[in-house]
């Protein structure tokens, strides 16, 4: 057993030491605590001493030379006889380094697992678990969305940029999947608009409506009604602080312009000649024969309210990338109450 | 089943413990007769003496490295440091000698300690009374960090703290020594590095430790009136952290909030964010929240000081706005 003396690191920023004299030969017999060398830095110079017992032997490095720290410098080994066969081992290592390495190899060998235990990345169904998840690659343009979306997006071999293109904005969460989803099929031109439409009993607004006319001097149209309600509607749904309406009704469809006219008691309702931006367009053809209408629609979000037998029929027309779907029918919903329950809504 | 205090699930931990090894002690301030300000250590003098339970001098760093050199030499001492604050006294015994002496001397020293202190504000204790510093020794390697969040926590990780031949630091809390939970009477440990789901959900995933794990509970309860199906879970070890767990929650919600009542720079909520933006980004819908105390001291003023921690509300309104896309 062969015990390696190395060029010890006297201090902390060490990276060679000179070996500056020899203390014993090679042959000699050592005990431990003996001197060996004695090894020079910049600050001192030192005695080395043999951590084992033996013979010294391959001393490899010569007095008076600089060697880096951690090089082997000598052996420590058993017996005489050891030292010979070390001195051939060295002899051997330098000249057959090939044969060393190639029980290395095989070994690594074994080590590595066989490409069968790695399950193949595979874009079965979409599901995340199953698959290695990498963003898309068909685009260098910088978009703006979550990780999930682009695996998803990825899964199904869109392309978040028609996202982009049909102007929804960004960052584009999971959320927007089915709207790529439709995009893509109808290749990049987004269906102008979405809508639904929704029926609703007349007979308590009707009641509230002639309560109300009754309570008061002036007479408030439904037309006041609708506007105000559906202004509340947008309050809470789309939040927004300033809310315009433009209102087309009567045989010609003549527009005003209502602003915020759910804060106004009803019979304090005026047009508003300011110049606010629309949220919301509405049709109503209670007082014609019509009950629908499209074409002419220039604001993301268009009701139409008509008159269909003992019913109100509300129609939501909007644009899906300005107003999520949710939303929307949310909206129509709000709405629809507040015009088949009208009392509660005063409640 | 019954119920006990956080201080008693304690105080029983420690007594057990002690009457299996005789090779536990207690030193800190005012463990013996006083108990500790806190009265969890009430009785144990009297049934182990003070040979056992030691009362020490004002000098956190002078027991904290008597009670490292004692672990050394075949004691397992829990220490008990009166304030969380005081950590900053005792860094170099910690950090320095409890948490590198294993690694430094090969293996053949151990340093089976417990460090036993507090964390939370709101007690009105001001500034250097008040800290949650969690993160300060989780970031060191060779200590391992318990938060108990409740007292069926506190007895489980305080029992596997002193059987673990490494450092332990546990952090209580330090208002819920009175907040009873269901505690088994039958002998039980709680493994480091398991986190614990308290409620599954769908939609968001809470993580949170110590106090700020009812918070969350409580959160979660409002979410859920809106629908909102909120996950829970509580890590219960910071180091080891129960990563897997964590990660395959937020693979499912693609939603994460992280909890924790130090200060939120630097911080526990950071670490836990960085692991699953790093191991669940392809899953995330949204960037991961952190909650955590105002990056200020702890004030002293009642009003100022409760504004400085989470709260329910303020984990409701969070995953309100990450769930709808504010974020």
């Amino acid at each position: 057993m062969a015990h390696e003396i190395i060029m010890p690191a006297l201090g902390m920023a060490q990276e060679t030491g000179r070996l500056v004299a020899w203390l014993k030969n090679e042959g000699d017999a050592v005990k431990k605590g003996d001197p060996l060398m004695e090894v020079e830095t910049d600050k001192s110079t030192m005695e080395v001493e043999a951590q084992h017992d033996g013979f010294l032997a391959n001393v490899s490095a010569f007095e008076n030379t600089d060697v880096p720290v951690g090089e082997v410098v000598a052996l420590i080994v058993e017996n005489l006889e050891a030292a010979s066969q070390e001195k051939k081992r060295a002899g051997k290592k330098n000249n057959n380094d090939n044969e060393q390495n190639i029980p290395n190899e095989t070994s690594i060998k074994k080590e590595t697992k066989p490409a069968e235990d790695f399950p193949a990345p595979s874009a079965s169904n979409g599901s995340l678990d199953e698959q290695k998840i990498e963003g898309p690659s068909f685009t260098k343009e910088k978009i703006l969305a979550s990780p999930k979306l682009r695996s998803l997006a990825a899964a199904e071999n869109l392309n978040l940029i028609e996202l982009k293109k049909a102007g929804f904005t960004e960052p584009f969460k999971a959320a927007d999947l089915s709207s790529l989803r439709q995009l893509s099929s109808h290749q990049g031109k987004m269906p102008l608009r979405n809508n639904a439409t929704s029926l609703v009993s007349k007979s308590s607004f009707l009641i509230f409506m002639s309560e109300i006319n009754s309570a008061s001097e002036k007479n408030i149209s439904s037309e006041l009604i609708f506007a105000s309600f559906i202004s509340a509607s947008l309050r809470v749904i789309i939040n927004s602080e300033i809310i315009g309406i433009k209102y087309k009704s009567g045989e010609e469809l003549n527009s005003v312009l209502y602003q915020d006219p759910d804060k106004f008691q009803l019979e304090n309702i005026r047009p508003s000649n300011n110049d606010i931006g629309i949220t919301a367009e509405v049709c109503d053809l209670t007082a014609t024969d019509f009950i629908q209408l499209s074409g002419d629609i220039n604001s993301d979000i268009n009701f139409t309210i008509s008159d269909f037998s003992e019913q109100y029929m509300i129609t939501l027309d909007w644009q899906p990338n300005k107003i999520s779907q949710q939303n929307a029918l949310s909206l129509l919903r709000d709405l629809s109450m507040r015009i088949k329950s009208p009392l509660k809504q005063l409640l | 089943m019954r119920e006990i205090t956080f201080g008693a699930a304690v105080n029983e931990a420690m007594a057990e413990e002690m009457r299996l090894d005789e090779s536990i002690i207690i030193l800190g301030e005012d463990v013996a007769e006083a108990g500790t300000p806190f009265k969890v250590l009430s009785g144990l003098v009297e049934e182990f003496g003070t040979e056992r339970v030691i009362d020490t001098p004002i000098s956190e760093p002078g027991f904290t490295g008597i009670a490292v050199g004692a672990a050394m030499t075949g004691l397992r001492p829990i220490v008990d440091l009166m304030f969380g604050d005081f950590l900053f006294l005792i860094m170099d015994q910690l950090c320095n000698q409890a948490a590198k002496t294993h690694y430094m001397s090969g293996g053949k020293l151990s340093v089976p300690m417990v460090l036993r202190t507090n964390m939370g504000a709101t007690r009105r204790s001001a500034a250097q009374h008040s800290q949650s510093l969690q993160a300060l020794v989780a970031h060191i390697p060779g200590l391992k960090v318990a938060m108990p969040s409740s007292a069926y926590e506190a007895k489980g990780l305080m029992k596997t703290a002193i059987r673990d031949n490494n450092p332990v630091v546990i952090f209580e809390d330090k208002l819920m020594y009175n907040d009873k939970a269901e505690v088994p009477e039958e002998e039980y440990l709680i493994n480091f590095g398991e986190a614990n789901i308290l409620r599954p959900g769908t939609d968001i995933t809470l993580i949170a430790t110590s106090s700020m794990v009812q918070q969350a509970e409580m959160a979660a309860d409002t979410l859920a009136d809106q629908n909102i199906s909120a996950e829970v879970i509580d890590p219960r070890t910071i180091s080891p952290l129960d990563e897997t767990t964590l990660i395959n929650s937020v693979k499912k919600t693609s939603h994460a909030i992280v909890i924790d009542e130090g200060h939120q720079n630097y911080g526990i909520t950071a670490e836990i964010a960085a692991r699953i933006s790093e191991k669940a980004f392809y899953y995330l819908d949204a960037p991961v929240q952190r909650l955590g105390a105002m990056d200020v001291p702890v004030p002293f003023s009642p009003v100022l000081v409760d504004l400085t921690v989470p709260t329910a509300q303020q984990i409701h309104e969070r995953v309100v706005m990450v769930l709808e896309g504010k974020i």
